[in-house]
């Protein structure tokens, strides 16, 4: 007898449906996989004829064909043990129900019959719901996540046997509403808040206009001096993640298995801080089925580079066009796969190898080394740059003050109304924010009078500051506009953008 | 034998690298002539004075692999000088020091014997102090018609060596290797200017590549060449010093720039002033030790008059030519950090100021702010 239900698969971070077909007949006893399946696919035939014989079904002595299609897109994953279970099982009469059209059943199957989580749940079950399923059966380890989407019908699963009498209809399960206690506002903040940032005046206004314009950055600045805990602060004045950033970014943690433990979707920009021996790979994503990297982790939220001089050049080089596209496309024999990556780039450095320059009584450095240490990180990549601002070592007289400073609070405050300035000037030119203007918009976006266009010219000239370097000043100087609430740029507004620049490293 | 014959033994016998170049001359003068080195055994070799068995061996491999006239020609068509201790080119000054070298090897020109001369050397890794003071110093004296010698070296050398050019002046560089060869590589483009307005000289062949044993030597040229010598900037121990015990050796008076006792960058300087050397603080004062009757026209300095606004004015002045951070700028000024930062683009613009790490800026020019 022939049966089959829908099951879910995932293509990078996308899902895409799959029909589970099963059947059994008369023949030479046997049990085949067919459907373009890998390894761990093709090891659910054991898993599946354990279970079912450990929760007391009899497995049927007869020739069993299970067909996973569509059959030319390859199958991974442990998610469909569930699924070939069901369909065994109505196949064999066991389930006599028919299995609605509008349900899909993802979960892996342990040898003695129950249900256990597998990743990616969030991805499939969003692109379940826009496809018109109603229902989603899933592992009850990951009802929490499948609830995150709303519209549509959760149903947690322990065991086998549970989801056979739940399908005969012989015991109800009720479709879990996902945890709705705690307002959207209430977020988990760890530690990190401004508030608790002493000092570091000139670090602390980078870091806002930074934000305020989803400008990469760099910090420069002696060992100890706080570089990684400003970089932590980040998400905390950048304004919470909207509900389809959240869902966005959810899914990708989904699928690279890092939702199991949350409850709610993320609200909380991600931070992400790869140490610096990674490689350009788990980077960029990658491996047989791609799985998205740290660039696509840190989608919507910090990519975070502490000791950035130290990272390998290629790994830091790979940056160079997800941070231009936003997005990274990964191509392996399986098919090519595109993983979101629109991050803000934050890296932290030492002024020089030893980290005391330009105090020349500690400093051991010669001038070469500090060249060659500089010269580690590229001119592309720093182009790419927009501020760099020097983190002082903090006296002890600072350190030992309680006062508390301005919060990541009221910082936020400001950096999102300047986000919202930019959004309706932007409105309809394809772009969000001052970072992503190129050349063109500079000249339409970046107003300033005739007067003051001159003395930037003179200055610039003067100064030395190449015409590549014209550009990053004009959108640093955009956003230091945007947090004053001025339409116009000022004089002030280039002389603290040109003190933003990175000249000095290039 | 005529000149050329003798020229093309002795140019063998100065290209022999060795670390005590001041035995070159003296082993040629017990031999009688380098043709006859270039001719005795292993047994006669040894026999002479300094001349240890290694040495010895040293020398016989040196000449096998050695063609005499065609290494002559190869000299000569890569433009490079090659003068004998007995040519009347040799430099005066140079050949009355203790030591002075067998021969010189000379891209552009030899320093003039009818112009005074003075050494300026100091730290490679130098503070903004020492790279202002090396660049007025030099450019003043240069300005007076007198040669910079130095090392082109990184730091105070090339700097001091770069600004005697750009004011117009002549300027030579004495080399830890061979001639051709110009280290550091990042002085490519004085290396180049230098062969045009003054000259890279060597006591070492053109195949010596730079070596850290080399360098010690090579300073003693420098003061030899020099009628004075100039420190700008110096740590305690350092080849600076070298140069300035070798300097004494020659007779050659010392004087140094001095700098705060704190600053671990002027302890040499300032502990040589406490031994007797002279302090100077102008260009000027230099001139008067070269000589007694110099006049000097132009003895009051006119700082440059620059518009500066209050803020400006008030932040210049606590810049120094030691760097100092933004948060200490804006601490001692009592301005808010946005003015500060208003101020030194502004002063950066000017002209007067400078970022030298991220965050960190020095003073660049003297000015009178109205």
């Amino acid at each position: 007898m022939l049966s089959s239900v829908l099951s879910f698969g995932i293509h990078g971070i996308e899902g895409f449906c799959v029909k589970v077909e099963a059947d059994i007949s008369d023949g030479m006893p046997m049990f085949e996989l067919v459907g373009y399946l890998s390894g761990e696919v093709r090891e659910a035939r054991e898993r599946v004829r354990t279970a079912l014989k450990n929760k007391g079904f009899t497995f049927p002595v007869k020739r069993i064909t299970v067909n996973l299609s569509p059959g030319n897109i390859r199958k991974q994953g442990t998610g469909y043990d569930l699924p070939m279970a069901v369909a065994i099982l109505s196949a064999m009469g066991e389930i006599r129900q028919e299995i609605p059209g509008d349900t899909i059943i993802l979960g892996e199957l342990m040898l003695n019959g129950d249900v256990t989580g597998i990743n990616g749940i969030l991805p499939m079950v969003i692109k379940a719901r826009s496809m018109g399923i109603k229902r989603c059966i899933i592992p009850y380890e990951n009802r929490d996540e499948g609830a995150m989407a709303d519209d549509v019908e959760i149903i947690g699963v322990h065991d086998i046997r549970e989801i056979a009498l739940y399908l005969n209809g012989e015991y109800e399960i009720e479709p879990y509403k996902g945890v709705r206690s705690g307002s959207d506002e209430e977020t988990s903040y760890n530690a990190c808040d401004l508030k608790y940032v002493k000092g570091q005046k000139v670090a602390r206004r980078g870091l806002e206009i930074a934000a305020s314009g989803m400008h990469n950055m760099l910090m420069v600045g002696a060992p100890g001096a706080g570089k990684s805990m400003l970089a932590k602060c980040i998400p905390t004045i950048l304004p919470p993640l909207t509900k389809e950033e959240a869902l966005e970014v959810s899914s990708i943690y989904s699928v690279a298995g890092l939702l199991k433990s949350s409850k709610r979707l993320m609200r909380e920009r991600p931070f992400v801080s790869p140490h610096h021996t990674v490689t350009d790979v788990a980077m960029t994503g990658g491996g047989v089925y791609p799985r998205p990297g740290n660039i696509s982790l840190a989608h919507r939220g910090v990519l975070f580079l502490d000791e950035m001089a130290e990272f390998s050049r290629y790994t830091l080089e790979v940056l160079r066009q997800p941070l231009e596209d936003r997005s990274i496309t990964v191509a392996r024999n399986q098919g090519t796969y595109v993983f979101p990556a629109d991050f803000m780039l934050v890296g932290a450095m030492n002024p020089c190898p030893c980290g005391a320059y330009p105090d020349l009584s500690k400093c051991t450095c010669t001038e070469p080394q500090r060249k060659r240490y500089l010269n580690r990180l590229s001119r592309p990549l720093l182009d790419r740059m927009d501020i760099c601002v020097d983190v002082e070592r903090l006296s002890y007289e600072c350190m030992l003050d309680d006062a508390l400073s301005e919060s990541s609070a009221d910082v936020r405050k400001r950096v999102m109304e300047a986000h919202e300035r930019q959004k309706i000037r932007f409105e309809g030119s394809g772009i969000l924010f001052n970072s992503q203007m190129g050349a063109e918009e500079t000249g339409r976006f970046c107003r300033m009078s005739d007067d003051i266009r001159k003395w930037f010219m003179d200055a610039l000239e003067r100064l030395d500051i190449s015409a590549r370097s014209y550009n990053k000043i004009l959108k640093v100087a955009r956003t230091i506009a945007d947090i004053a609430g001025s339409d116009e740029i000022e004089r002030e507004h280039l002389k603290e953008a040109m003190f933003l620049n990175n000249s000095y490293i290039i | 034998m005529d000149n050329t014959e003798q020229m093309k033994y002795d140019y063998w016998w100065a290209g022999m690298d060795r670390a005590y170049p001041g035995s070159v001359k003296k082993t040629a003068l017990s031999a009688g002539g380098t043709k006859h080195l270039y001719e005795m055994d292993r047994e006669e070799l040894i026999n002479l004075e300094g001349i240890s068995e290694k040495y010895a061996d040293d020398i016989i491999k040196k000449r096998q692999n050695w063609n005499l006239d065609a290494e002559y020609e190869k000299l000569l068509s890569m433009g490079i000088d090659f003068i004998p201790y007995y040519d009347v080119r040799y430099p005066e000054r140079l050949k009355m020091t203790q030591g002075h070298p067998f021969g010189l090897f000379c891209k552009g020109s030899l320093p003039p014997g009818d112009v005074y001369c003075v050494a300026v050397i100091g730290a490679r890794n130098c503070s903004e102090y020492g790279r202002m003071m090396a660049r007025r110093f030099a450019s003043d004296l240069a300005g007076y018609g007198v040669t910079i010698v130095s090392g082109m070296a990184y730091g105070i050398d090339g700097i001091s060596q770069e600004a005697a050019l750009n004011a117009g002046g002549r300027s030579y560089a004495v080399l830890g290797c061979g001639v051709n060869t110009c280290y550091p590589a990042s002085n490519r483009v004085l290396y180049e200017r230098l062969k045009e307005n003054g000259g890279v000289l060597s006591e070492y062949g053109i195949y010596t590549k730079p070596s850290a044993r080399l360098f010690p030597a090579r300073n003693r040229i420098i003061s030899g060449l020099a009628d004075i010598l100039l420190v700008v900037e110096a740590r305690e121990k350092s080849g600076t010093m070298i140069t300035v015990d070798m300097a004494l050796e020659q007779g050659r008076e010392v004087t140094v720039i001095p700098g705060r006792i704190t600053d671990p960058l002027s302890t040499g300087c300032n502990r040589l002033i406490k031994q007797g050397a002279t302090p100077v603080m102008s260009a000027e004062d230099i001139m008067y030790m070269l000589d007694e009757s110099f006049d000097n026209n132009r003895k009051t300095v006119k700082l440059p008059k620059v518009k500066l606004d209050k803020n400006e004015k008030k932040v210049y002045e606590l810049l120094e030519p030691y760097a100092r951070s933004i948060g200490d700028l804006s601490e001692a000024s009592g301005l808010e950090l946005k003015d500060v930062i208003c101020s030194l683009v502004e002063l950066g613009i000017k002209g007067l100021a400078a970022e030298t790490g991220k965050g960190y800026y020095v003073r660049t020019r003297e000015c009178l702010a109205v």
